[in-house]
This record gives C-alpha cells, structure tokens and sequence, in this order.
C-alpha cells in the first residue's frame, strides 16, 4: 500500500493528459493571444520610435515586462480549480498523491512558463521585425539574440553577474508569490496576493524607516562588511537576489503546506 | 469498513457540530443518513472523505485516515456531491480523463447505464440539464466500482422516471464489499433502497438500526384515532393518522418519514 500512494510517474502523467483533455482549447488561444498581443505591441513601438527599433537592451526590458504582467496573471491562476468549492471537491478527490497533484501545478504554471515564455518572445520578436522590415525597409535593427543581450549586460558594471541574478530571483518571486497566493486564496487570489505584498513591504519599510530614525541606526557604520550591509551597489543586488531567493523557498514551502491541509 | 469514534468538529468561529459522534458501519449495506437541515449530513460526509478536517476524535474508512487523502483512500472512495461542476467537454472525452485513475473503472456498466439514462456519449457536459448531469455522475459512481460511495441527495433534480431507475440500478450493481452512504432528505426515494437507517441530531448519531431490525421491533399502522393503546408516536394525516407502535406479530413496512419524526422528538424504538 506505501507504494501505490508514493509519487507515481504513471499517475503523473495521467494528470497531464487529463489537463490537455480538459484545457486544450484555452491554453492554444492563451498561447495564439500573447502571440498576438506581442506582435502589436512591438508594432506599436516600432513605429512610434519611427521604425528605428530596440536595441538589445530595449528587447530585454520589454521582455521583463512580458514575463511580469502574463506571468502573473498566468501563475495567479494556479489551482483554477479552487475557486470554487464544487471544483475544489472535484480536484481534491480525484485519486492522485498531494506531491503529484502539487508538482503538477508548480510544473505547468511556473516551470514550464520559465521555459516557453523567452522561446515565444524570441519567436514573435524575429519574425515580427523580419515581416515589418519586408515592408518598411529602414527597419534594420530587427533581429534579438538573449545570448548577445545577456553578454552586453555581463560586459556593464551595472547590473552585471549579480544584477541578472537579481533579476532573476526577483521574477521567480512575482511567479512563486502569485503561485502561493492562488493555493492559498479562494477567490480574487491575485488581487489579494498583491495586497499582502504591498502590505508586507509597506509594514518593513515602515518598521525599518523606525528603527533606523526612533534608534538613529542610520549613523551606526559596523566594522564589518557582509551580505547584511551592503556599501555598494553591488552588495546590495547580492543582499536582493539572497533575499528573494530565501523568500522564494520560504513561498513554495508555504505553497505545500497550504495544498496539503486545504478543505473543501 | 467505518469507524467513527468520540468526534468532535466545528467550522472556525463557529458552535461545535458534532460533539462525541460515534458510528459504526460495515460493507455490504446501502446506509440512509437523515437529518434536520443544518445536522451536518453533508459536513459528515465530507469528514468522510477528507475534505473537512476534524478538531478530535478518531475516522477511520478503509482502514484509512481520510484526512491523509492518500491515493489507496481515494481510488476506493467516490463522492457525488449535492453541487458539482463538470468541465465544458463531452461525455466521451470525460471518460478518457478520468477513468484512467479508477483502476477497477468498469466500462461495460458504464455505457449500459448511460443507455439507461438516455445519455449520448457526444453529449456536451455543460450543455445538459442539472438533472442530466447528475444521472451522469451517478452513473459515473457507480462504474468506478468503489468500495465506499457517499451520495449527497442523489435524488434531487431527477424526474420520476429516472428516480426509478436510480433505484434499480444502485440495488442490482453493488457487491457485498461496497458500502453506500446516501444521505437525502427525499426518504420517500430511498425507502426501498436503504437497509439501515442513521439520524444525527444534535451533534450525535441518535439512532443506527437496520430496517430488519426496525421493523422486528415496530410496526407502522393507519388508524382513524391517535390514542392507540402502546402507541409510540402517531401523526395526523388526511383521512385519519399513522401510528408507530410496538411490534406484536406482524412485520410492516418501515415508515422511515414517520420514524424520523418520533426518533427526532425523544420516541424510542427498543
């Protein structure tokens, strides 16, 4: 019996063949929408800039911003199931172990983002420019490589090594965070994911602002340098991406947690 | 096969529910549960299944802690709930879904009992009526073949004819090592269905006989007069009352709604 109720592959991937059945339609215009929505943004862009197009660094920002905004709406809606309490039945009881069932949203709706979303980003991008440079020949900076943009960016100071790992924790953090709000909340999961976050970096920086002001911490200089007092910019993007990558851990444990105990 | 002992449950900020509740049930029984509205028929059936967790107390079912929700639990246990959702694909392409994880799914009693139920397998699930839609996932209860089946009002939104067939098909379906727990408060579509009878009142299982054991020990009879010498309980009723009296000689046939009533206001059948 301990094994039949182990993490089973089998089980796993009738789990992912059930969502295809079920969701097939949804995810082909999710994916054929955000297509279509990036093409005529980066349009819209380019000729607003009168055809002059992004540069490596422009691309990269845009991309950030596709990864934020879709990314969040798209892990926001992890566990669609629980937003109502005849689904959350449903779900709860379909006879899968909490890991398989679990490993199965945290796959599809983060994993498999971070994977899919810089391919479809390059796609639309080359092509888009290929098809606007067909017809507007002045386009002539119409082709993106994240090689060659992450290179640009490792060569600066700034961000550097450290400001794309930064970086990076940073976005896993929107995903996990939005990942962990939807298992958590019943309904308006995102809305009140964003509202805790707001309320949890509002209440540090106040508590922080203080401290430092009620204690005058602002003019203790310690003798030591570490992780926890950064004198730079550097340290200070190494104490962000230790920070977010702690809170990202922390958010998937609370995640588990809150799967595991959830009634319907 | 159940195994309930000393539980206590209640909502969060909310009066306790159930307070020392013990049951006790075995395989091979279709078991009625009844209760006032707000009892916690439905709270209980769902303690049953894992979905609500419990402040103290012992579950046992299937020799399983529901709670744990593990996969030998809930491949053995199905639920048809009173509310339900279905997703927006056809019956055919449900069955591929869902079936897979049901390993002793029975296919054959599955498409004889969607004949019987009038449903196309090109059905749209959305698209059909409530009632359509429950037909279908008792018929879906059904052919998993598990051990432990909980129906919440099966019943409602079914028409007359369907209510019929819901009875034959439940009886002539199970085995001896399935048990069925219908809690409903439709008594008269269950009547000649269910073979022991449970009623939660207050917080604690009050009563938990079978109909052979009921009716061994009272009879139910029509009368013209209330004062019936020995009468348990009687109620009025067009034409004259119904009586619940000690049982003599002769077996009747179990008024359950009439039970219901005396067992609710203190009556005792022993």
């Amino acid at each position: 019996m301990q094994k039949i109720n182990q993490f089973s592959s089998g089980r796993f991937l009738l789990l992912i063949r059930q969502s295809l059945i079920i969701n097939k339609k949804l995810l082909a215009i999710s994916v054929v929408g955000l297509i279509a929505i990036l093409f005529f943004v980066l349009l819209f862009l380019q000729s607003a800039t009168n055809f002059s197009g992004l540069d490596n660094q422009g691309n990269i920002t845009l991309f950030i911003l596709v990864f934020i905004f879709p990314g969040m709406m798209y892990s926001g809606m992890s566990f669609s199931a629980f937003r109502s309490k005849e689904k959350s039945i449903g779900y709860l009881l379909i006879p899968a172990s909490i890991s398989e069932k679990f490993i199965f949203e945290f796959l599809t709706r983060i994993v498999l983002f971070i994977i899919l979303i810089p391919g479809i980003f390059w796609l639309v991008v080359n092509i888009e420019g290929a098809i606007v440079h067909h017809y507007v020949p002045r386009l002539t900076n119409y082709t993106f490589s994240f090689a060659e943009a992450i290179n640009e960016m490792l060569k600066k100071e700034y961000p550097g090594t450290w400001g794309i790992y930064a970086t990076v924790q940073i976005l896993l953090f929107i995903l996990i965070s939005t990942f962990t709000g939807a298992c958590h909340f019943m309904k308006s999961p995102l809305s009140k994911t964003l509202f805790s976050i707001a309320g949890t970096i509002c209440g540090f920086v106040l508590l922080a602002f203080l401290l430092f002001k009620g204690l005058n911490l602002d003019e203790f200089r310690p003798a030591i340098n570490g992780i926890l007092y950064p004198v730079n910019n550097k340290e200070f993007l190494e104490l962000v991406a230790f920070a977010a990558g702690l809170a990202n851990l922390f958010l998937i444990g609370i995640s588990w947690f809150s799967f595991k105990e959830k009634e319907a | 096969m159940i195994q309930i002992r000393d539980l206590d449950f209640a909502y969060p900020k909310q009066q306790p529910l159930f307070s020392g509740l013990s049951v006790h049930l075995e395989a091979g029984s279709i078991t009625g549960l009844l209760g006032k509205n707000g009892a916690g028929k439905t709270s209980l059936l769902k303690l049953l299944t894992g979905l609500l967790n419990y402040q103290s107390g012992d579950i046992s079912v299937l020799e399983h802690n529901p709670r744990k929700r593990e996969v030998s639990f809930l491949s053995n246990v199905f639920l048809v709930p009173e509310e339900f959702h279905f997703p927006s694909i056809t019956i055919r392409n449900y069955l591929k879904a869902y079936t897979p994880f049901y390993p002793q799914f029975d296919s054959q009693l599955m498409d004889r009992i969607l004949v019987e139920f009038e449903l196309r397998t090109d059905n749209n699930l959305q698209r059909l009526s409530h009632g359509q839609k429950k037909k279908f996932l008792i018929a879906f209860a059904i052919s998993t073949r598990c051990r432990l089946l909980v129906l919440d009002e099966p019943t409602n939104g079914l028409d007359i004819p369907s209510k019929v067939l819901f009875r034959k098909i439940l009886a002539g379906s199970l085995d001896e090592n399935q048990l069925v727990i219908i809690s409903t408060h439709q008594v008269k579509d269950v009547e000649n269905l269910i073979d022991k009878i449970l009623i939660l009142d207050n917080g604690k299982m009050i009563f938990q006989h079978t109909i052979s054991d009921i009716s061994q020990k009272v009879s139910f009879i029509s009368g013209t007069s209330a004062e019936v010498a020995g009468s348990i309980y009687s109620e009025s009723v067009p034409g004259g009352y119904r009586l619940m009296i000690p049982n003599e000689n002769s077996e009747t046939e179990v008024d359950i709604e009439l039970l219901f009533n005396a067992v609710i206001q203190g009556k005792k059948i022993e």
